[in-house]
């Protein structure tokens, strides 16, 4: 297993024990409450029962998460109350109180110590653990930070039908105990980040902030983009459009220095010189020094720009510009010359011949990188308008098609097994007709979400026309992608939108077929199109597989 | 990693898919990880009795994984239940519980289940004990 499934099951682990003692506390203190009620003779025909098996379900499970203290206790108390909970018929107050004494309501009372012990961590590394055949999906870890448990509950419950990893705690000074580094995104209570705003001061690097809250005045709203909030929504909070803002603020932050950098330069010293400054900024960096091999290494790393020396032994970079144009698929890479030359004419002679922008050494180091940063910044954004649905942000049909069409050929190649899927929504048009387009298109991007989260980051995900959507799976067997995209289905129809204060729910249909079984990548779509129309026909809201396909058929990985 | 063995696991049937009943959320969640990310199993989870009723038949487990304290139907009630399915009366069931005195464990044996899995147990290690009791059944148990 590659150390980076190992650190994601870890932290996932981590997540999911995070969770289990919000939970726990919780289930604690009620159980406090249920005991001291008890003591005093005062309980109705199922309380004992169901606090006996509040004590079961804490011994059976405190343990896996880490809790062992806490566990072993809980199982003690649970030996104690079982003989009441066994009774079949009335208790006496009498009988309760024998076991439910001042004692016994103070060991309930402590079980919440042991709580805040911290879990043993795992003793197991990555090298006792068996491979991982399913690579996970990235989910986003979301902390919900609100003062009314049953709202913070609420939008754990939304968010994760989004495909978010919510997980509820109640104060921002829990959340930078818990750390923000494995965090996408903060949910707080306008309230609470107002009065508790001021613990994030100590972390170096917080992520997105979310608040949802009563006050849309502008005094109140100022005051949290004073400190620092990213997005405000009202309460009571559409999850969708939640889950949307959230979506985008995540993905703003992952875009920001991330850039890919090529630098072309025969000078060796200056090209390791603007490398390191660049990538220490944080930018990817590839190093050309000599000009013939540029071609190669385009096609290889894929820049977002190209940053040229203009006079490069024999080599002008105006001609090399010229020649990279020579190729449609580099006509809309931006090339920026870096050039000590400062005459105007000069400059816009080589931008002529396929240049895009010029730097005029020297140039500072600071200046070297913001001059880049933002210009790596804006060739993605429009990169990004060319290839991507301005809607959803997944890939247009004509991109998805061809993204579809390279993972055919490398399946043919490698004899490796994939799986194309299409996708649609259910009576969509009625959505529209009923709603309005705001709410419809809504819907879509509440799709386009979940599909990001729901599946990897290597799946092809794209917008094939209205509502309908296009998938593809590489390094997937039939069974995995039927699992996944099934579950897919499950959390579209379990998420709420809403409209002028109703609540309606859209379902997804999906047929699915192997790529590689196919001709050409055309008739795979063509035929899992074929199979989402079986599933139309049978229903909806569901997984087909297309008939040509035995199902039977799996990856041995 | 099991390189030895390679040869001696490929002539047994391996175990692909898992059903695990289970009424905590918090277990389910748990249990996926450990089985689907770091086991490899391809896993259904459902949260009552009632619900593995009616994922049966689509899922074909190959080995079922059962809650014994749930509400409503328990785990032993369940695995009753799904006997009486013909596809699926021989299959074998693991009984998940906080209980494991000697004679109840005995108990739970008698009542169907091929082992008992004490709880709490170690996510990191559920993986390798179900394999354990997969290679420790009889060959016609394991089925495809």
């Amino acid at each position: 297993m590659s150390e980076e499934n190992v650190s994601e099951i870890a932290r996932k682990l981590e997540v999911l024990k995070l969770r289990f003692k919000e939970k726990a506390a919780k289930d604690i203190s009620r159980l406090q409450q249920a005991a001291e009620q008890f003591r005093v003779g005062r309980f109705g025909p199922n309380d004992v029962v169901a606090a006996y098996h509040s004590l079961h379900r804490l011994a059976g499970s405190a343990g896996t998460f880490g809790y062992t203290v806490l566990g072993e206790e809980a199982r003690a108390l649970e030996v104690l109350l079982k003989p009441l909970a066994e009774i079949n018929g009335e208790l006496a107050p009498a009988q309760v109180q024998r076991v439910v004494d001042l004692a016994f309501v103070s060991r309930v009372a402590s079980l919440v110590d042991s709580l805040s012990l911290d879990p043993v961590a795992s003793q197991r590394t990555g090298a006792a653990l068996l491979p991982v055949t399913v690579e996970a999906a990235t989910d986003a870890v979301a902390l919900v930070v609100h003062s009314d448990p049953e709202q913070a509950q609420n939008l754990v419950q939304g968010l994760e039908l989004h495909g978010f990893f919510p997980v509820a705690v109640p104060s921002l000074k829990r959340a930078v105990e818990h750390g923000l580094a494995d965090v996408s995104v903060l949910v707080v209570k306008d309230a609470k980040m107002l009065s508790e705003g001021s613990v994030l001061e100590s972390v170096a690097d917080t992520p997105p902030i979310v608040c949802v809250g009563a006050g849309d005045s502008f005094d109140e709203r100022y005051a949290l983009a004073e400190c620092g909030v990213d997005g405000f929504l009202c309460e009571p909070v559409d999850v969708p459009l939640l889950a949307d803002t959230m979506e985008r603020l995540i993905t703003e932050r992952e875009e920001s220095g991330s850039g890919r950098v090529m630098i072309v330069d025969d000078d060796p010293e200056l090209l390791e010189h603007y490398g390191l400054v660049l990538e220490q900024g944080g930018l990817k960096v590839w190093r050309v020094n000599n000009p013939a091999d540029i071609l190669g290494a385009l096609s290889e790393f894929r820049p977002d720009i190209v940053l040229m020396d203009v006079q490069m032994g024999t080599f002008r970079g105006p001609d090399l510009a010229r020649l990279l144009r020579f190729e449609p698929e580099w006509l809309g890479l931006p090339i920026i010359y870096l050039s000590s030359e400062n005459d105007r004419e000069y400059q816009t002679d080589a931008l002529a011949k396929g240049g895009d922008d010029f730097l005029v050494k020297p140039v500072s180091d600071a200046f070297l990188l913001r001059a880049v940063s933002v210009r790596c910044y804006r060739a993605r954004q429009l990169d990004k308008l060319v290839s991507r649905d301005s809607l959803t942000g997944l890939l247009k049909h004509s991109v998805a098609r061809s993204e579809i069409n390279k993972e055919y050929v490398r399946c043919q190649r490698r004899g490796e097994q994939a799986v194309v899927a299409m996708l649609d929504l259910d009576h969509f048009k009625h959505v529209n007709d009923r709603y309005g387009h705001r709410t419809g298109d809504l819907v879509i991007k509440g799709l386009a979400n979940l599909l990001r989260h729901q599946l990897r980051k290597s799946d092809v995900i794209g917008r094939y026309g209205g509502e309908e959507f296009v998938v593809a799976l590489p390094n997937c067997s039939l069974i995995d992608a039927s699992r996944v995209l099934q579950s897919v289905c499950e959390h579209m129809a379990g998420i709420g939108f809403q409209s002028d204060g109703q609540e309606f729910h859209v379902t997804l249909s999906v047929g699915i077929v192997p790529l590689q079984n196919y001709l050409t990548s055309d008739d795979a779509i063509d035929a899992a199109d074929q199979a989402l129309y079986r599933r139309k026909q049978a229903g909806r809201n569901g997984v087909t597989v297309g008939e040509e396909a035995p199902i039977t058929e799996r990856t041995q990985v | 990693m099991r390189m030895a063995g390679v040869t001696e696991m490929e002539m047994e049937t391996r175990l692909e898919r898992i059903m695990l009943v289970e009424d905590e959320e918090d277990i389910r969640a748990v249990a996926e990880l450990a089985l689907e990310a770091v086991g490899g199993f391809t896993l259904t989870t459902c949260a009552s009795g009632q619900k593995a009723l009616e994922a049966l038949a689509d899922f074909k487990p190959q080995l079922i994984v059962l809650d014994v304290m749930m509400p409503g139907m328990d785990g032993p009630t369940t695995l009753k239940a799904i006997r009486e399915h013909p596809d699926f009366i021989d299959t074998p069931a693991i009984f998940m519980t906080a209980k494991v005195q000697p004679e109840e464990v005995n108990g739970y044996l008698s009542q169907g289940a091929v082992a008992v899995i004490p709880k709490p147990f170690d996510p990191m290690a559920l993986s390798d004990k179900i394999r354990d009791i997969w290679s420790n059944l009889e060959p016609e148990q394991r089925s495809e």
